[in-house]
């Protein structure tokens, strides 16, 4: 009971006399002046949040230990009746989504789901494989800028920049992957964080190729034959022509949405297949133990190469959706921030946890929206989720399920 | 003769770890290392098992009807002035330094556990099992990503096999428990398993019963019998219990910094008078 309300005002205390000098004294021609006032608010709301904590920790352990770890058989699924009809109306509501929200709104949407595909391409090599990479965003870079640069110098298309994008981040993967082989967690992780700066050094820095920081113009898809401009060109239809609707610019962004959607779902599958079969598997048991892996015989050479791989194609092909959403690339939205960004979804959504990953990364990437007006404190409120995560969950929000075999007895 | 080990050196730095060690394991029999802390003895396994590569000496697996394998080819070696004159043997040695290493030894037929616990914690006894039958299994990833009838076939036949494994280790009840939550000597059994789930011809196991109380040392050694007698495997076993040693193995050598004191039958080892004063006592 005492160091229930004791600490909270302790931590009071001490952030009153941090908070202070610094919020409290206001320079004021040559002289100070002392308002009170914003310390004292910082200091009730620390008082407030210490005491909220203490109280759902004595309610937590007055309901005994629910937070302890259970180590039984891991529980099957109770209701999967329940969770199919959940997920085909999930389903039914993300396809209907387009059709109900504003142009901003759908812009953000395509956003969080660009993030999706990132985090399930970077799931695969941090989550999976267990290989802790910082420079995450290369790929995605690599994939925007294939589609950009495809269609300035090759004049591609969106429909044949995709599967090219893939391909391209797939073999960048490749290309980070081999020098890394013998390389494990802080060593690891140094070189693809520099490996991502230099990425974005070259496109920053290589002016007439690349266009430096004043970026490339990106066409926006289309289908064949089809536009989604007001006025179709020589030999083509404009959409709402075709569908015989008035003209909206929303059309080329909600067909944006769909598709996007569908390749979202695509990679779903994938990585979900994936994690059952012996691919997966194998990238699974090099995250345990790599040592364990190359005494079963495994080659831990293709297994970690093909996770690289694997993971940059995914960030390839939300780098070429990215490109053909914007309209436009430049070099500066391929920062750190967008690596550490993605790795943060991926720990926060829980570690090769699929569905995990994708509510953090619709949280993480809608969230800001919601907060526009405290947009100064978005960094700290993202510090502050991130150590509450780390003490309460630090599995993350969804724990990787487990297969669960039916066994022959019991 | 299934394992011929010839003049083994291993130095690490100033370190003297394997000095001319040379020893025989027979096709089907039960051969036990054996010696004091740092004798060598993890350091023998790790060359065999390919994990480390000894500087001088011959390792050959030579399985039955099967072509010999030379273990320290496989590793991948420098290259030699002589290689250059053939370019054939260039060609597989380039190969072999690429995508040479441990697993290969694996492939041979060689399977081992690990003197501390190595298994795949966060996953369930079974996908542990499953992972070491990953060359067993449809590794198409388009039949994989389809579940083509193939693949469901290959995966329905691993599953077989590491529930028999299980049912023989008896631990059935833990099937699809994480591994890291089972108790240590739990862990062991489960780690032979995985082993064994390689279809190896010679089993490495170090200090299997490292940790175990007296009645689980003792029914590990009925395990191993079972598995010398019933799967027609060779073992090959690091071991302190003396007791466990004596009464298993067929040959044994013995180990003393780095170099091979004695080799023979467990009665002529118990006689030796120089095996008692560096390590019976
Ligand atoms: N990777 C390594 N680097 C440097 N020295 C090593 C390495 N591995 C082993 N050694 C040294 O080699 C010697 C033999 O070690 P080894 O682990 O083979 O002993 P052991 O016989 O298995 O002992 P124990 O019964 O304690 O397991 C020791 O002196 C050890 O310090
Ligand atoms: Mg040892």
């Amino acid at each position: 009971m005492r160091r229930l309300l004791l600490h909270p005002l302790v931590t009071a205390i001490l952030v009153l006399i941090l908070t202070a000098p610094i919020a409290g004294l206001v320079l004021d021609g040559y002289t100070f002046n002392l308002h009170w006032q914003p310390p004292l608010g910082l200091a009730l709301t620390a008082l407030i949040l210490h005491l909220v904590i203490n109280l759902v920790r004595a309610w937590r352990s007055a309901q005994g230990g629910a937070w302890s770890v259970t180590h039984g058989p891991i529980p099957v699924p109770s209701h999967p009746a329940l969770l199919r009809t959940f997920r085909i109306l999930l389903l039914l509501s993300c396809l209907v989504l387009p059709f109900l929200l504003n142009k901003y709104w759908l812009t953000v949407a395509i956003l969080a789901l660009i993030y999706v595909l990132l985090a399930l391409g970077l799931n695969i090599v941090v989550g999976l494989a267990g290989m802790l990479d910082l420079g995450f965003v290369a790929f995605y870079a690599v994939g925007a800028y294939g589609y950009a640069l495809g269609h300035e110098y090759l004049g591609l298309g969106f429909w044949s920049a995709l599967p090219l994008g893939a391909f391209l981040a797939a073999g960048f993967g490749v290309v980070l992957g081999f020098p890394v082989l013998r390389m494990h967690g802080d060593y690891l992780a140094i070189v693809t964080l520099g490996f991502g700066e230099i990425i974005r050094l070259v496109l920053n820095n290589w002016t007439e190729f690349t266009g430096g920081p004043n970026g490339v113009r990106v066409a926006f898809p289309s289908l064949p034959g089809l536009e989604f401009s007001r006025k179709a060109k020589e030999g083509n239809i404009a959409f709402h022509e075709w569908l015989g609707i008035d003209y909206s610019a929303n059309h080329r962004i909600m067909f944006m949405y769909l598709i996007l959607f569908l390749v979202v779902l695509l990679i779903m599958f994938l990585v979900t297949r994936l994690k059952k079969m012996p691919l997966g598997r194998s990238w699974e048991a090099l995250r345990e133990d790599e040592i364990a892996c190359r005494s079963l015989g495994i080659n831990h050479v293709t297994v970690k190469l093909s996770a690289f791989a694997m993971g940059a194609m995914i960030g390839g092909i939300g780098g070429v959706f990215f490109a053909a959403s914007q309209g436009f690339v430049n070099p500066t939205s391929f920062t750190f921030f967008e690596s550490a960004l993605i790795l943060a979804i991926v720990v926060l959504g829980g570690l090769g946890s699929i569905p995990g990953v994708i509510i953090a990364a619709i949280v993480l990437t809608v969230l800001p929206e919601l907060l526009r007006d405290f947009s100064d404190y978005r960094i700290l409120v993202f510090g502050l989720a991130m150590v509450g995560m780390m003490i309460w969950r630090p599995r993350g929000l969804v724990r990787a399920r487990r297969p669960v075999f039916q066994g022959r007895q019991g | 003769m299934l394992l011929e080990v010839n003049q083994l050196h291993m130095r690490f730095g100033g370190v003297v770890a394997l000095h001319d060690v040379t020893f025989d394991v027979k096709w089907g029999s039960i051969t036990a290392l054996i010696g004091p802390n740092g004798a060598g003895k993890t350091t023998a396994f790790n060359c065999i098992t390919g994990f480390y590569k000894a500087q001088q000496g011959r390792l050959r697996l030579h399985p039955p009807n099967r072509p010999t394998v030379d273990l320290v080819q496989i590793l991948g070696q420098p290259f030699s002035g002589s290689d250059l004159l053939h370019p054939g043997r260039l060609w597989t040695a380039l190969g072999y330094k690429m995508f040479g290493g441990p697993h290969l030894v694996c492939r041979a037929g060689i399977a081992r556990t690990f003197q501390n616990v190595r298994l795949f914690k966060e996953m369930t006894v079974l996908e542990n099992l499953l992972v070491a039958q990953h060359a067993a299994l449809d590794r198409h990833f388009f039949s994989g990503l389809f579940n083509t009838a193939t693949f469901r076939d290959h995966e329905a036949t691993a599953l077989n096999r590491a529930n028999d494994l299980l049912d023989f280790f008896e631990l059935s009840k833990e099937a699809n428990r994480l591994a890291g939550h089972l108790s240590h000597g739990h862990q062991r059994r489960v780690e032979i398993a995985r082993a064994m789930c390689t279809g190896p011809i010679l089993l490495c196991l170090d200090e299997p019963a490292a940790g175990l109380n007296p009645m689980e040392t003792q029914a590990l050694s009925g395990w191993i019998r079972r598995l010398q007698k019933e799967m027609n495997l060779t073992i090959l076993l690091i071991e302190h219990d003396i007791g466990l040693v004596m009464e298993l193995s067929d040959h044994i050598v013995v180990l003393n910094h780095g170099e091979v004191i004695a080799r023979g039958t467990p009665a002529a080892i118990q006689q030796n008078s120089g095996v008692v004063e560096a390590y019976l006592g």
